[in-house]
């Protein structure tokens, strides 16, 4: 009998065990975020954070700066965010500095070098978050944004693993497609998450009749038949949208955020290029009638079938993130705030 | 082929211009201006004028001590001292001179003689320190943010002396100098607390509104946060500081728009600066507001609008009505309805053109030499406007013997352009144009050339416009060094965008231009002409030169066009007048070293086993024509040989053959039509393709049948796949099945079933069936 009862506690336990893990898997738990990335932006608009409190959003990547390297000033940082939080009793999400490190950097980077580096960046990171962001959020993780090659692989994982032995909080860094498929060529990131960044895959003006943003083929061919990435994974998608301009054929420049509020003037010609029906002007630029433009955004429909690409072929922990690149009251006129919501519950 | 070519792409090079690969011209290269900014007399807007780029980058071509009564610091000095030294003679020392290292033996002027004296020695003392402290005034801090920088402290030093001196200082203009140097310090010592104290104190309430103020003012303006208020400030630098004008505009965001802008001024003069401000980047149409704001701008301002207006309007008008690229700064649409836009537009903009000269007509300038450029803009105005009747009214004016000789050079480039559009059948006949061409074409203004063989080429002379053409673009070193920063060579494309050289749908050569544009009796005619011994005055040598240097390779271009029309007896003549130079040249030996008679089922530019031989053109055509003979005298097999070989010729001058030259001057393994007479045949080889049939049909001999069948499939193929190509089919499956669409392989396959698999898989097959045709 007590053999029974021990055997009826262990499959209670097991049962209850397995249930845990049903229960789990079917519902896991979704962080909310978004992405904040302009230099010079200052704060977040009304809007902005109206949508943040309405969506219950529980982080902000917010890029800090950007590090580069040249001959005269070596490795230096540039393009520092002017971003700086006021308080606000809406918004209670978790700042997370980012800083995008061009490849560049750790192409030929020496011991003494890297050392410098390592050091001079904690405490520009450390600097800069007290000085903007430390009076409201205690520091918890930090992101790297890094396009790292084959050649340069070995040089960066030496800097993300002196940075993550010198700091006491989580380090996680952006993952390509190309590195998530290829991780054998390309190394596994030694961070102890990653961001699996699902945008910008293709050149815009070599793939005129493709969505360089997102197109669904090309992030399903990067996506089936990959390997699980052996650390956690969180997911990055693009709300935003660009209008690129083209006179003489020949591209000249692209518009952003309410530079594409521009809509009404032209006529559609086909899935993604249309013409400008009269001349008007836009942020400086003359627009004349005829003018060709090819406008890109992530339609709802398409987020849709992105999300629902992504969750059919990348295993997720339990707990991910999933944010949107990037937080502007512009672009994220797209989407309904219903249409947002449903993602995150996707 | 004695040259194997895999990936070719040749031109034979005429023209000593070469661009990069990937080079299409656009922006300023292709911006039609014949009043360049730098000509006009406005000052301190070098980087605002009308430009592609954000910022112009205009030499300004005027004397640098000329513009000395424009800049506002010298005219601070003047003032400070009473008008006792020239604007000339303080901006010299000023600017040019280093006041640091004056003493008694280096100073020459009245101004520097002065300035060492007792009198003037707190002035001397100012100019010695702001010179002393100049090298402090850039960003040298450390980027990692760790190390306050050794510079900081200095310039910390520095700034308290500078405030001290300013207190002790006697003479006000020198106080608020030395207020503004510590001012400035501070700037570069990001001490934005220290900057706002100095401003308050010295600046801010003051009613001296010097350049001293406005530079204040404009360090000033990046201690103000983002706000319309901010911009209103940024707009008062830019209006009335000639130094800080391109410095206050980089902090620009374009955050607020000119509405905002204007809702946060406080006075009317405000408005109406933030208004030029405005009007001094936008790069639509502008006349309503300058008509609203014109009478309260200094008149260098207004006459800046002006011209900015004026160049606009040209490179609306006539970047498009002369190369036919859309305007430099707009777009265009797709091809088809191209012209419609373009010219829609035009109209428009000619109306638009008309009511900026009626606006000058109801200006006036004090300034004499604002005046009659002023009078010069308005008949150009007209002539833009196509309202050649009002501009000639301008003509008295025109021909005024004026001493600026810029405004002379414009009046008489324009002048040109108006007689010559007053013309019912525009020529060159008059001397005066003559002159101006040639003084033109003397300084490399191919710009101006070009308007004029534009204009006679579209009056239907197209011979003197072809004689200007060939003048164009000529030179390496091409620089009209008082228009350094213009763009020289002219770039031009034609109405039917036939394409050039490269495959590139733009020409800067004339003689692809008159491959692709002109006709078989066009080219005849101006060939005549250049050799017609007419009298030959100066302009008329001139006219002809580079033709008549060139005058074998236009008869080569004349016999090829006529051997794209088939015409066989017209080439030969024509190719036999042709200097044996020309067929020894590097491209014909290059390119016309194979034997076009011979072919086989795959051959296209490697090397075959007919290649024993070469031939020139005039061999070429000349055993064509005698195989064609031959081919009417032959019976049976004999006639088929003929067939077959005038066959294999005209495949081997297409796309596909080894003698492409004989009808193309460039060979690509991409090349795409390029709108000439035989583009068909070129890409579809239907010529060929008639003579394989015809050899199937003159003959019993199964053999030669088959084979002539398996030839015809050949250019059926190719047509195919051109058809293809000119629907914009990118299905793969339509080309994967050119093949069993091939009516003359399925012939093949069913009146020749033993042969088919022999003539269709295996390639050595071909030797054995040529011998039948022997």
């Amino acid at each position: 009998m007590k053999e029974n009862k021990h055997t009826i506690f262990a499959f209670i336990c097991a049962l209850s065990f397995s249930l845990f893990w049903v229960f789990r898997d079917s519902k896991k738990q979704v962080s909310r975020a978004f992405y904040v990335w302009e230099s010079a932006k200052y704060d977040l608009t009304n809007s902005e954070t109206k949508t943040l409190s309405q969506l219950k959003v529980e982080k902000l990547y917010v890029k800090l700066f950007e590090v580069e390297k040249n001959d005269v000033l070596g490795i230096h940082p540039t393009a520092k965010s002017e971003f700086q939080f006021t308080y606000n009793d809406e918004l209670s999400a978790e700042i997370i500095p980012v800083v995008y490190i061009r490849n560049e950097v750790f192409k030929g980077i020496k011991k003494a070098e890297m050392d410098e580096f390592v050091s001079n960046f904690i405490f520009l990171l450390e600097k800069r978050y007290k000085e903007r962001m430390d009076e409201l959020y205690n520091l918890k993780e930090i992101q790297i944004d890094c396009d790292w090659t084959e050649s340069t692989q070995e040089n960066y994982f030496t800097f993300l693993k002196k940075l993550k032995s010198k700091v006491n909080y989580q380090l996680s860094a952006t993952l390509r497609l190309y590195a998530y498929k290829f991780p054998d060529k390309i190394g596994v990131l030694p961070t102890d998450r990653a961001m699996l960044m699902c945008y910008n895959l293709l050149n815009v003006h070599e793939n005129r009749h493709k969505n360089s943003i997102l197109d669904l083929n090309e992030l399903e061919k990067y996506l089936v038949g990959a390997d699980n990435y052996p650390i956690p994974l969180d997911l990055a998608l693009p709300t935003y949208q660009a209008m690129h301009v083209y006179q003489n054929n020949i591209y000249v420049r692209s518009l952003h955020q309410n530079e594409c509020d521009i809509l009404s003037k032209l006529k559609k010609h086909s899935k993604l290029w249309y013409a400008a029906k009269e001349d008007f002007v836009v942020s400086n630029l003359f627009i004349r009638k005829g003018d060709k433009i090819k406008y890109e955004n992530i339609d709802h429909e398409s987020m849709l079938k992105a999300l629902s690409i992504v969750k059919n072929n990348v295993s997720f922990a339990t707990d991910y993130t999933l944010s949107f690149y990037d937080l502007n009251e512009f672009d994220l006129k797209t989407y309904t705030n219903e249409n947002l919501d449903s993602y995150f519950t996707h | 082929m004695k040259t194997w070519i895999l990936i070719l792409l040749i031109s034979l090079n005429f023209s000593k211009l070469v661009y990069s690969c990937g080079f299409y011209p656009y922006g300023d290269d292709i911006r039609f201006s014949l009043l360049k900014p730098n000509y006009v007399p406005v000052y301190g807007f070098s980087q605002f004028h009308y430009t592609s780029f954000r910022y112009g980058t205009f030499a300004n071509s005027f004397e640098a001590f000329e513009q000395a009564k424009f800049d506002e610091n010298i005219v601070s000095w003047y003032n400070h001292f009473k008008g006792e030294f020239s604007h000339q003679e303080i901006y010299k020392s000023l600017i040019e001179n280093k006041i640091s290292e004056l003493n008694q033996k280096n100073a020459f002027s009245a101004f520097e003689k002065a300035i060492m004296s007792e009198k003037f020695k707190e002035e001397l003392a100012y100019m010695k320190f702001a010179q002393s402290i100049s090298g402090l005034n850039s960003w040298s801090d450390d980027p990692w943010e760790r190390k306050v920088s050794r510079i900081v402290k200095i310039r910390k030093k520095q700034i308290k002396k500078a405030l001290k001196l300013a207190k002790s200082s006697k003479n006000e203009n020198i106080k608020r100098r030395y207020a503004y140097l510590a001012l400035r310090l501070s700037f570069y010592n990001k001490d934005s607390e220290q900057l706002k104290k100095i401003y308050s104190s010295y600046f801010e309430k003051t009613e001296v509104k010097d350049a001293i103020y406005y530079w204040s003012l404009h360090f000033y303006t990046y201690t103000l946060g983002e706000s319309p208020a901010k911009y209103v400030a940024i707009a008062q630098v830019f209006a009335h500081s000639q130094e800080k004008r391109f410095a206050s505009d980089l902090q620009n965001y374009g955050d607020f728009s000119h509405e905002e802008i204007l809702k946060a001024c406080k006075t009317e003069e405000e408005k109406q600066v933030v208004s030029f401000y405005f009007l001094s980047k936008k790069t639509d149409k502008s006349l309503s507001e300058i008509k609203k704001i014109g009478s309260s701008l200094g008149e260098n301002s207004l006459m800046y609008l002006i011209l900015r207006e004026t160049n606009k309007i040209e490179d609306w008008i006539l970047t498009p009505y002369y190369s036919e690229f859309s305007p430099s700064i707009s777009g265009e649409s797709w091809n088809d309805s191209l012209y419609f836009i373009t010219r829609s537009r035009i109209s428009m903009d000619r109306i638009y053109a008309k009511n900026l000269a009626d606006y000058l007509s109801s200006i006036n300038f004090n300034n004499s030499e604002s005046e009659l450029w002023k009078k010069s803009m308005q008949a150009y105005l007209l002539f833009l406007a196509e309202d050649i009747s009002s501009s000639l009214k301008f003509n008295s004016h025109l021909k005024m013997n004026v001493q600026d000789k810029k405004l002379k050079r414009f009046n008489e480039m324009l002048l040109s352009l108006i007689e010559l559009k007053n013309q019912k059948n525009a020529s060159l006949k008059s001397n005066f144009v003559q002159q101006t061409i040639l003084v033109e074409a003397e300084k490399k203004n191919y710009q101006f050339l070009f308007a004029i063989a534009r204009e006679l080429e579209y009056a239907g002379n197209t011979i003197d416009a072809a004689y200007l053409f060939s003048h164009l673009n000529a030179e390496e070193e091409n620089y009209d060094y008082e228009n350094i920063h213009y763009p020289q060579n002219v770039f031009w494309r034609t109405k039917n965008l036939a394409k050039s050289t490269y495959n590139e749908d733009f020409f800067t050569d004339y003689f692809y231009y008159l491959d692709a544009q002109y006709s078989t009796k066009q080219v005849a005619e101006l060939i005549q002409d250049v050799q017609d011994e007419d009298d030959k005055n100066e302009f008329t040598r001139w006219k002809k030169s580079k033709i008549a240097k060139n005058i074998h390779r236009m008869k080569d271009l004349l016999g090829t066009k006529q051997l794209r029309n088939n015409d066989l007896h017209a080439a030969l003549k024509t190719f036999k007048s042709v200097n044996d130079s020309i067929w020894k040249s590097d491209a014909y030996k290059t390119y016309l070293n194979a034997n076009p008679f011979y072919t086989d089922f795959y051959t296209e530019h490697s090397k075959s086993l007919g290649d024993t031989i070469r031939f020139t053109k005039v061999q070429v055509v000349e055993k064509l024509i005698s195989y064609l003979d031959k081919i009417e005298e032959s019976e049976g097999k004999k006639k088929a040989f003929y067939f077959f070989q005038v066959g294999n010729c005209y495949l081997n001058m297409t796309q596909y053959g080894n003698s492409w030259i004989m009808k193309r001057y460039y060979w690509s393994s991409t090349a795409q039509r390029h709108r000439y007479v035989d583009d068909d045949e070129y890409f579809q080889c239907n010529m060929a393709k008639k003579y394989y049939l015809m050899a199937n049909e003159c003959t019993k001999d199964a053999k030669i049948s088959a084979l002539s069948l398996r030839m015809a499939g050949r250019c059926e193929k190719y047509r195919l796949t051109d058809i293809g190509i000119q629907n914009e089919i990118y299905d793969s499956e339509y080309y994967d099945n050119i093949f069993y669409k091939n009516q003359y392989y399925n012939k093949l396959r069913s009146q020749f079933p033993d042969d088919y698999e022999p003539l269709i898989s295996n390639c050595h097959s071909f030797v054995e069936y040529n011998q039948f045709l022997r």
